[in-house]
């Protein structure tokens, strides 16, 4: 075995799970026993076995997950219904023999969302998601009563994604709430929604959701050939589709959107995207993607035009700020102090005057601290979170500094590097700059600006090489003398009326988003 | 993960074919050009631009007739496999010519104004990994970078170089009219020179989206690169006038050192031209490293080539790093361009037009005979 099989597994070895199907049999004992031999030591399944019919020699069998199933919903519509009622049907015995299954099925269960399977194994995944099975003697099909329902977070303000105009509902870890959330925003029958189970073991429900007559039909084709290669055990957050479908899995840069926000999702499915929904968690995916939608906020299209772009100038300054401050800092400090002026420069000489250690020292010694104590931040619990902030911020910054371990300006710099970190809306994005950072102060301390020129190049070098779905990353940016029509939604953002068409994304073929609002002349009731 | 389609727009490929040419031209302009004449200069610089603009609408009509052909089999249907492979053999070593020149050049400017104690060598790597990484990236990334590029290039030189016109006298610009007709055709090929590298898009016409857009692209590719010139040497000569232009190593660069703004943060704004500057040769270096990986992957018939981009790195290295000095560079690369040039920009597109037409004439025959 080489070296790299003993470290990425072979090839070879297929993945262990439960491929094969039974047929659900006539006797309902012999089904009752199966699904009891496949959960053994489940003791948190309930079985109900019970007798109906006139004479009350009918058997039938429920078996559900407790806390998983609507106990009142059982108890109210299945069993009264079929223990009193199918009683008191029929006074000819006969004939409720023969037809108790059909009087079962079609008169007496009081249930609007009611499905039939065939095999063993579909029973069993339905039984698992919080299904309730019912099953009848002398029935050779299970009878699936739709019972979902357990204890949720009911939905709240999305906290990664707040914005200060526009609305406050986010996704929560529920499926059907998040694509009822994106339904309520899209009565259009084009609205698609198809539903995937992903992971062997873990079954997860997958929502890929498209406006049909928008949508960018390359991009679904290759997130359905994706989704169907995806072969894993579990898929426990939408992290695991993101990672398993994108592009480029060596890439700092997400290439898949995530949002918790049903509006940034709706927004997205109008623009001809498509959105996957995974069960479990809040973070709904958006793809295709690209650096600039990464960039944008919801709320940039409530506010007016000016403000949005003023805005987005200052993310765009934010990345920039972010990726490059102390790089900039460690090079002309080291390499270039000629290049400012001379002022300038004697100061910054008179601050880092005692100081032990080179700039890039420095700057690591900081970076490294606020890194930490940004990851000791989140792990600790709310409000002792902010406590520490205060304490490692204001105190080392300020302890440190007294101590002549690092210069003022040195920590001037990280907290702002810091602080533009957090403006860039999208959280793995942001995590994306903060990596690269460090090669920046790295490149910076080795060769100077040139350095620091040679690593922006290659960055852009990357990006530009990467595709989301067929769509080019860094569009529209890299495609304006075809398209200049998506240049109006970038770092600056044009007045509504002037948004008229789709980006390239969008299928293109339809393109129109509005009419042209320049012929109406509102204002004309007013003079006359 | 997943591969691209390597076809790029005609927007995107006008944009590899300004940079190249700015990247290779900016380094001799316009020193080269008052050298013979002084200031008419101007005059032959747009004489041999039109001359260009012809010579490269040429080239995108060869683009035009062989729509997703390859340079190699271009050559191969025109003169038969043998003669296209010696061609295509001495264009790689035309291309790795010019590139080692271009990047050994560069490593001098940037140990001179950004790293005085560096050596030149880790420059010089540093700078070949990454255009090893564009090219394994292929096309489609260098099209996209191009066109990403070029306002982040252009936007803030413009601004510098109107800066720098207040420094400027334009009476540096006379006298003019001053040269016989026959001094003026002398410096024509100087002129010529200063456009070298349109002839690399010939290799990239076969990943052309609209090939038939291919003249117009390549025509106006050259008009935009003339005009960006023809600013750069105004401002250069009314700024320093002919005698002292003849003193300078690197005219353009010098530019910028004589901007100062009292209140401008940027005292002397030599920090953010490097990076401008290392991303404009960079821009020309690149293109160059691609275009040899794509040719020796078809001389060697590989599926995969873009993993020929690494092999190249050392060789480059090697060759740029033969000179002893910048003088002894430039003056290598002075002879080299006056043979080397005007074969591959010129007479290889003819050749391959001539027996275009040839075969065309017979198949003709062929035709009327039937």
């Amino acid at each position: 075995m080489s070296l790299w099989d003993k470290l990425f597994g072979n090839k070879e070895e297929p993945p262990i799970g439960y491929n094969d199907t039974t047929k659900i049999s006539k006797s309902l004992d012999q089904n009752l026993e199966a699904i009891k031999a496949d959960l053994t030591d489940c003791d948190d399944i309930i079985y109900r076995e019970a007798y109906v019919g006139k004479k009350g020699d009918y058997k039938i069998a429920l078996a559900y997950i407790d806390g998983m199933a609507d106990r009142d919903l059982l108890n109210r519509d299945v069993l009264s219904n079929l223990m009193v009622r199918v009683r008191m049907a029929d006074p000819e015995p006969k004939a409720i023999k023969s037809k108790i299954q059909d009087f079962i099925l079609d008169n007496s269960l009081a249930i609007t969302d009611m499905s039939e399977v065939e095999t063993h194994e579909e029973a069993m995944n339905f039984l698992l998601s919080g299904e309730t099975v019912l099953l009848l003697e002398e029935y050779d099909k299970a009878i699936i009563i739709a019972t979902r329902a357990w204890e949720a977070r009911g939905i709240s303000e999305p906290v990664t994604e707040a914005v200060i105009r526009g609305p406050r509902d986010g996704f929560v870890e529920t499926f059907r709430f998040n694509t009822v959330l994106i339904r309520r925003r899209i009565r259009d029958p084009k609205l698609k929604l198809k539903i995937k189970q992903v992971g062997r073991r873990s079954k997860t429900d997958i929502a890929v959701m498209y406006i049909e007559d928008l949508v960018n039909r390359r991009a679904l084709e290759k997130i359905e050939e994706r989704l169907n290669a995806v072969d894993i055990d579990a898929v426990l957050d939408s992290g695991y589709i993101e990672q398993l479908t994108e592009d480029n899995w060596l890439s700092p840069f997400p290439q898949i959107q995530n949002t918790e926000r049903p509006d940034t999702a709706s927004a997205a499915l109008y623009d001809g995207r498509i959105v996957l929904v995974v069960d479990n968690t809040p973070f709904v995916l958006i793809l295709p993607t690209t650096f600039n939608a990464l960039l944008q906020s919801a709320e940039d299209y409530y506010e007016r035009w000016s403000i949005a772009t003023a805005v987005r100038l200052l993310r765009y300054l934010a990345v920039f700020i972010c990726l490059l401050a102390p790089s900039l800092y460690v090079a002309i400090t080291s390499f270039h102090p000629h290049m400012i002026p001379t002022e300038l420069a004697l100061f910054i000489a008179a601050s880092r005057q005692g100081i032990p250690f080179p700039a890039i020292v420095e700057a690591l010694i900081m970076e490294a601290t606020i890194e930490i104590l940004r990851e000791a931040g989140v792990r600790l619990p709310g409000p002792i979170g902010a406590t520490i902030g205060i304490v490692g911020g204001l105190v080392i910054g300020q302890a440190a500094v007294e101590a002549g371990i690092v210069s003022p300006l040195m920590v001037i710099t990280v907290a702002i590097t810091a602080i533009s970190s957090f403006a860039i809306p999208n959280y793995n994005l942001a995590i994306g700059f903060r990596l690269l950072r460090f090669g920046f102060i790295f490149m910076a301390a080795f060769l100077g600006l040139y350095g620091v020129a040679l690593l922006m190049l290659l960055v852009m070098v990357h990006l530009c090489s990467l595709k989301s779905f067929g769509i080019p990353y860094m569009s529209p940016y890299t495609n304006y003398i075809d398209n200049p029509n998506d240049l109006k939604d970038t770092f600056v953002l044009f007045p509504l009326p002037g948004l008229r068409r789709r980006s390239l994304i969008s299928f293109r073929k339809n393109k129109v988003r509005q009419k042209d609002l320049r012929p109406e002349d509102f204002n004309k009731e007013d003079q006359s | 993960m997943f591969k691209n389609n390597d076809l790029i727009s005609s927007g995107q490929m006008a944009h590899i074919l300004i940079l190249t040419l700015i990247g290779v031209g900016i380094l001799n302009l316009p020193g080269d050009l008052t050298e013979g004449i002084g200031t008419d200069g101007l005059w032959a610089l747009l004489i041999g631009g039109i001359f260009t603009i012809g010579a490269a609408a040429l080239i995108g009509y060869i683009i035009k007739k062989f729509p997703g052909k390859s340079y190699f089999e271009i050559l191969t249907t025109s003169f038969t496999k043998p003669i296209a492979w010696i061609i295509a053999f001495l264009f790689i070593l035309y291309a790795l010519m010019i590139n080692a020149f271009l990047i050994r050049v560069f490593g001098e400017v940037v140990k001179m104004f950004l790293l005085i104690r560096t050596p030149i060598e880790i420059i010089i790597f540093s700078v070949l990994l990454i255009s090893a990484y564009l090219s394994r990236n292929g096309i489609e990334a260098l099209g996209r970078l191009a066109e990403l590029l070029f306002p982040i290039i252009m936007i803030p030189a413009l601004i510098l170089f109107l800066l720098g016109l207040i420094e400027s006298d334009l009476t540096n610009l006379l006298p003019t009219f001053q040269a016989t007709p026959m001094e003026l055709v002398e410096v024509l090929p100087t002129a010529f020179f200063s456009f070298a590298g349109f002839e690399f898009i010939l290799v990239f016409g076969t990943y052309l989206k609209r090939p038939d857009k291919a003249p117009k692209l390549m025509a106006t590719g050259v008009g935009m690169v003339l005009a960006i010139y023809v600013i750069i040497f105004i401002t250069i000569l009314s700024i320093f006038g002919t005698e002292q232009l003849a003193h300078l190593v690197w005219p353009t660069m010098s530019v910028f050192k004589t901007i100062d703004f009292p209140g401008l943060f940027i005292q002397n704004v030599e920090g953010l031209v490097m990076v401008i500057w290392v991303f404009i040769v960079f821009m020309s270096i690149g293109p160059i490293h691609l275009v040899k990986t794509i040719l020796i992957g078809d001389l060697l018939n590989l599926k995969e080539r873009d993993f020929m981009a690494l092999p190249l790195v050392p060789i480059l290295y090697i060759v740029a790093l033969i000179p002893e000095n910048i003088a002894q560079t430039y003056a290598f690369m002075g002879s080299f361009s006056k043979y080397a040039i005007p074969i591959f920009a010129l007479g290889v597109p003819i050749l391959i037009l001539i027996s275009l037409g040839i075969r065309k004439g017979i198949g003709k025959e062929r035709g009327s005979r039937a």
